[in-house]
Parts: C-alpha cells; sequence; structure tokens
C-alpha cells in the first residue's frame, strides 16, 4: 500500500537506516530506545504549520525527511526566513528548554515525517541521557553557527543583488548537481521566499533573476535554477 | 544528571553556574580594541564576560569589518565553537575597558565530564545565543 504522500516512513528510530548520518539521531541504541517511547511520528503536506512564533513551547519536532522553512518577523511586520531546515534536525529546541515561546514559525515546505516529543517528555529524556544533552548542544551549535552565517550576509552584503548571488552559491554547495551545462538546482521556494530570505521584496528578486538570465548567468525553467556562468556570481559576493 | 529543570529559563548563566566556573577561569583585562580571537581561528576556550563590552565584528573578503552583535557581563563568548570544535565565525575585541575569565577548553571538558550537570546550563546558554541571533536578524531587516 502507498504511503501518505509518498513518504518512506520510518516508526522505529532504532531501525531508521539513516540514523548514523544525523547529528541529533545518532545515539547508542538504550537512549534511542528511549526516545522511541517518548516520540509521536506523524506525516505532514507541504504547508502545515508546526508552530508560531510567539506560540508558548509545547515540545520540538525532529524533522526525519522533508524540509521546514523558519521564519521570524521584524517589528515593522516584514517576514524573514531564518533558516531552511533539512532532514535530521531538532525544531523548537531552543524554546523546549528555556521555556520562553517560539522565536521563529515553522513551516514544512514540502511532505515531511516528524517526530513530536511533549515538552516535559524532552525535558526529562535530556535530564536522564547526558548522551542526548551532548547530541543536543551540537544541534544548537550548528544552529548558531548558521544563524551567524545569515547576519553576517545580511550585515554585510551591499546590494541585493550580491546576498541573492550569495544564496544561490549556498544552494550549489549544499544540494546543487553538477552537469556539462553548469550546477543543477531543484528550488521549492516562490519568489516571494526567496526575497523573505534576503530581506527584499517579491519584484526585487524577480527583476534580479530576469538579470541574472539575461547576463546568462543563470536559466531557469519552472523550479529548476542551472547555474551556468558561477563563476561570475562568485565575483558579486564579498562576504 | 542532576539538573533542577524548574530551574530552567535564564538568558545568562545561572549564579550557581558562574561560581563553578569562576573557580576555573584565569581573570584578564582588555583595554579598548584589543582583540580576544579572530574569526577563523580555533577555539582555545570559553570567555565569561564579567565587565565590559565586547564587539563581534564580522569581515568581508573585501576587509571591512562591522560589529553585528556585542557580548555584555554574563554572557559567555566561545561556547558553539568549543561545543562543536568548529573555527571562530567572527573575531571578538573590547569595545570598552572589559575583564573576562578565561577557561581553556581542554579544562572545561574536563569540567563537563566531571560535573555533567552543566551540560544543562549549556543549552541554555545556547538556546539564549540563538535567540540573539534571530533578534539581530529581525533588527537589520528593518
Amino acid at each position: 500500500m502507498p504511503s501518505p504522500y509518498n513518504l518512506e516512513v520510518e516508526y522505529n528510530c532504532n531501525e531508521c537506516s539513516v540514523r548514523a548520518e544525523r547529528l541529533f539521531c545518532n545515539m547508542a541504541e538504550p537512549v534511542v530506545r528511549a526516545l522511541d517511547s517518548v516520540k509521536f511520528t506523524s506525516l505532514y503536506p507541504k504547508g502545515s504549520l508546526l508552530f508560531v512564533e510567539g506560540e508558548d513551547p509545547r515540545g520540538v519536532f525532529i524533522l526525519c525527511s522533508g524540509k521546514a522553512k523558519l521564519t521570524t518577523s521584524s517589528t515593522e511586520g516584514k517576514t524573514l526566513i531564518v533558516k531552511i531546515a533539512e532532514a535530521g534536525e531538532v525544531l523548537g529546541a531552543s524554546a523546549t528548554i528555556l521555556g520562553k515561546p517560539y522565536e521563529v514559525s515553522a513551516e514544512t515546505i514540502e511532505p515531511s515525517q516528524l517526530n513530536f516529543i511533549k515538552r516535559d517528555d524532552f525535558l526529562k529524556f535530556l535530564n536522564t541521557h547526558l548522551e542526548a544533552c551532548m547530541h543536543t548542544a551540537q544541534q544548537l551549535s550548528e544552529k548558531y553557527h548558521s544563524a551567524q552565517r545569515e547576519i553576517r550576509s545580511l550585515g554585510l552584503s551591499q546590494t541585493t543583488a550580491e546576498k541573492l548571488a550569495r544564496l544561490i552559491l549556498d544552494w550549489c554547495l549544499s544540494e546543487g548537481e553538477t552537469t556539462p551545462k553548469g550546477v543543477r538546482l531543484k528550488v521549492l521556494l516562490t519568489h516571494e521566499e526567496i526575497a523573505q530570505m534576503i530581506g527584499t521584496t517579491r519584484e526585487t528578486v524577480t527583476r534580479l533573476l530576469s538579470d541574472f538570465k539575461r547576463k546568462k548567468i543563470l536559466d531557469v525553467k519552472g523550479s529548476t535554477f542551472l547555474v551556468t556562468n558561477r563563476a561570475e556570481l562568485e565575483t558579486m559576493v564579498s562576504v | 544528571m542532576t539538573a533542577e529543570l524548574q530551574e530552567i529559563p535564564t538568558s545568562t548563566p545561572t549564579e550557581s553556574v558562574v561560581r563553578t566556573l569562576s573557580r576555573y577561569e584565569k581573570a584578564e583585562g582588555w583595554p579598548t580594541g584589543s582583540v580576544l580571537f579572530r574569526e577563523g581561528e580555533q577555539p582555545r576556550g570559553i570567555y565569561l564576560v564579567h565587565s565590559g563590552e565586547i564587539d563581534q565584528l564580522f569581515s568581508s573578503r573585501a576587509g571591512f569589518s562591522k560589529p553585528l552583535l556585542v557580548a555584555g557581563p554574563g554572557q559567555i563568548l566561545g561556547l558553539s565553537c568549543v561545543v562543536s570544535g568548529k573555527a571562530h565565525n567572527c573575531s571578538a575585541t573590547a569595545r570598552t575597558p572589559s575583564v573576562t575569565g578565561f577557561i581553556d577548553r581542554d579544562r572545561f571538558t574536563a569540567l563537563l565530564e566531571e560535573q555533567p550537570a552543566l551540560w544543562w546550563s549549556i543549552l541554555q546558554m545556547l538556546s539564549t545565543d540563538i535567540n540573539s541571533c534571530y533578534d539581530c536578524m529581525r533588527t537589520l531587516t528593518r
């Protein structure tokens, strides 16, 4: 029987084939068994809101497969995507640990499997398993470093074109497929969402992508970007 | 682990954690403009800020730098790098005359092994650091 959203669902963490590759999940078997006993596995379609900025923390979500965008709003109501979370990340951990409202909202951008752990259970789990604490600390350190990279880009880039070039280069590094014609990227984000990643407007992103196409830096077909002149993009980036 | 979960949220290390850590620190004074660590360096340890303000400077390839985050009394610098073993993402320089307590990486790691309850405070501090980054992003997007 096909699974919902064509996802390969793994209900038992100890049997998960990718556990060893995941920073948080790669723990000793007894610890993973304890994790299994407190988590609830759910499947979500694209566009599901997991938690909202300002909401009291209910617990953490382990993103087993799929992707989610983490957004925040400026005081003027502008939405900023602070991160695209990938499989293996724990979402909502800092709010859950501090007992303070979620600092960001989380929404799936593709069908995803998530394991939810209620706040009390997660805190007890950390309290009982030192290894889980260490892995959570590593996750949080990664998140902190990633946030610092965003701050660097937002704070040091001198033009919006530079910010967009840097974003596309980051995608080339993380998920680009090298082909004879250039680096191929599957971009699941709309122009509006790309704008929210670099703190600009949808119109500016559309205009800049047209500029890049005209200069033969990039070719866009639907959700596929083909970076044909990566060197030119690199010359635009100073951070 | 024996950390008290009820004591959860503070934005800076709790007094008991500061007391514990300060037993192992080496106090250092920093005149304005002096550099605690540079971007790209491997972390040598953690710095507990006791007084003054420390700028966290981010540099561009073109060579200009901007202070985008500031650490003040009660905050710890270099924690995430020591935990992850990654190089510093930014440089830290004293904006005003400052005093820090330094604990080198090996001593800090040994301390975590001796007193695992400290991990709980580490999680709280890292969570607070992430939240200040989000605050900074909101400000930069204004």
